[in-house]
């Protein structure tokens, strides 16, 4: 049987690639030994399988389809924006788990959009590049909710599908050792008035509620709330979310926080275990 | 007003170079091709951000609408300083 053997927040801010000089050396450094420490320890937990959540940017997807969530099951590229300072390359998709998750949901109330072919945006490419991209022995599936662009997916709903996606892995009968990547920037107001602003004090209530293992303070937040509180991009707690829902029990402990301006974003780095 | 239609439009033109510059080589004949008001119409035309952003379309893809047309990440600083205008 497939065993879950962690789990981690992260950011998948594209100006860490798109504009890598723009904020101290310090601060540059920490966020990049984020990545690198989630690259780490994903070898170390000897993963083989990463479940990678992000949402799109109004970018893949369009007013004419907005799925509340997807998974990719076929093949997958990325990132699509050349200004992301990515290279364009294919991603290795484990494909029978993931069309399996794509099953057991279609049979236990998770009706996912499904993706046989797809470009993917930097929220689940930079992830990949960063941490996982060199290491042949990890493959991917990518999973998106719509956590971006009005009508916007519940918190309730991200949670549950956690949980669903928990089940799916569980039920499979391989031997894969899967890991979740949760990702996104806690505060960050995009193309909002107040883009560049990072509150502090809320990407460290949310990460407080990470730590103590607390996904229903989060998923009691209403998307106003949010928004007033941490931007648009704030919403992106709620690919968080899924990552929770997947972790039985979890509690979380800090990687990293730096609040970039030059990269309009909190930057919150955490992995989370049962 | 109904910021359907807009956030189709905004959309459409960064949805790769193609729309993109077909928009900057034409925008009027772009926009004919969509039941747009005149209002909405002279807002895209006008890159009136902030009004874009008050009728209800995407802050993010208003954004990035603005980042096609306009030159890039180095006019962000211009972008924001529309979107904090006094009104």
């Amino acid at each position: 049987m497939a065993k879950i053997v962690g789990g981690f927040l992260l950011p998948h801010d594209p100006l860490v690639t798109a504009n890598p000089d723009a904020p101290s050396k310090e601060q540059g450094d920490a966020v990049r030994g984020g990545f690198a420490h989630v690259a780490r320890r994903l070898e170390e937990l000897e993963v083989d399988t990463v479940i990678v959540v992000g949402d799109d940017h109004y970018t893949i997807f369009g007013p004419h389809c907005l799925p509340p969530y997807l998974i990719v099951i076929g093949e997958a590229s990325g990132p699509v924006e050349p200004w992301v300072g990515l290279p364009h390359e294919p991603f290795r998709i484990n494909q029978p788990l993931a069309s399996h998750i794509m099953q057991h949901g279609f049979d236990n109330g998770a009706d996912w959009a499904v993706a046989k072919s797809i470009t993917l945006d930097h929220s689940t490419s930079l992830p990949i590049h960063l941490c996982i991209q060199d290491k042949p022995g990890i493959s991917v599936i990518p999973v998106l909710i719509n956590s971006g662009v009005e009508p916007l997916i519940s918190n309730r709903r991200c949670h549950k599908l956690g949980q669903q996606l928990r089940a799916a892995v569980q039920a499979w009968q391989g031997s894969e050792r899967v890991a979740i990547l949760g990702t996104g920037g806690i505060s960050h107001w995009v193309g909002m008035k107040d883009m560049g602003r990072v509150n502090v004090e809320w990407d460290k209530m949310i990460m407080a509620a990470v730590e103590r293992g607390d996904a229903e303070a989060i998923i009691a937040l209403s998307d106003e709330e949010i928004i007033r509180e941490s931007g648009n991009g704030g919403l992106e707690i709620k690919n968080w979310l899924v990552a929770l829902g997947f972790i039985d029990q979890f509690k979380g402990e800090v990687i990293e926080y730096q609040a970039v301006n030059e990269w309009v974003t909190g930057c919150g780095f955490m992995e989370i275990a049962a | 007003m109904s910021h359907f239609t807009t956030e189709r439009v905004l959309w459409e033109v960064t949805s790769g170079p193609g729309p993109m510059q077909a928009y900057m080589a034409d925008p009027e004949g772009f926009l004919a091709r969509h039941p747009l008001s005149d209002a909405e119409r002279s807002m895209i035309l006008n890159k009136d951000v902030k009004g874009l952003a008050a009728m209800g379309n995407s802050e993010m893809l208003v954004m990035l609408f603005w980042l096609a047309v306009s030159g890039g990440f180095a006019t962000l600083g211009e972008y924001l300083g529309r979107m904090n205008a006094p009104a």
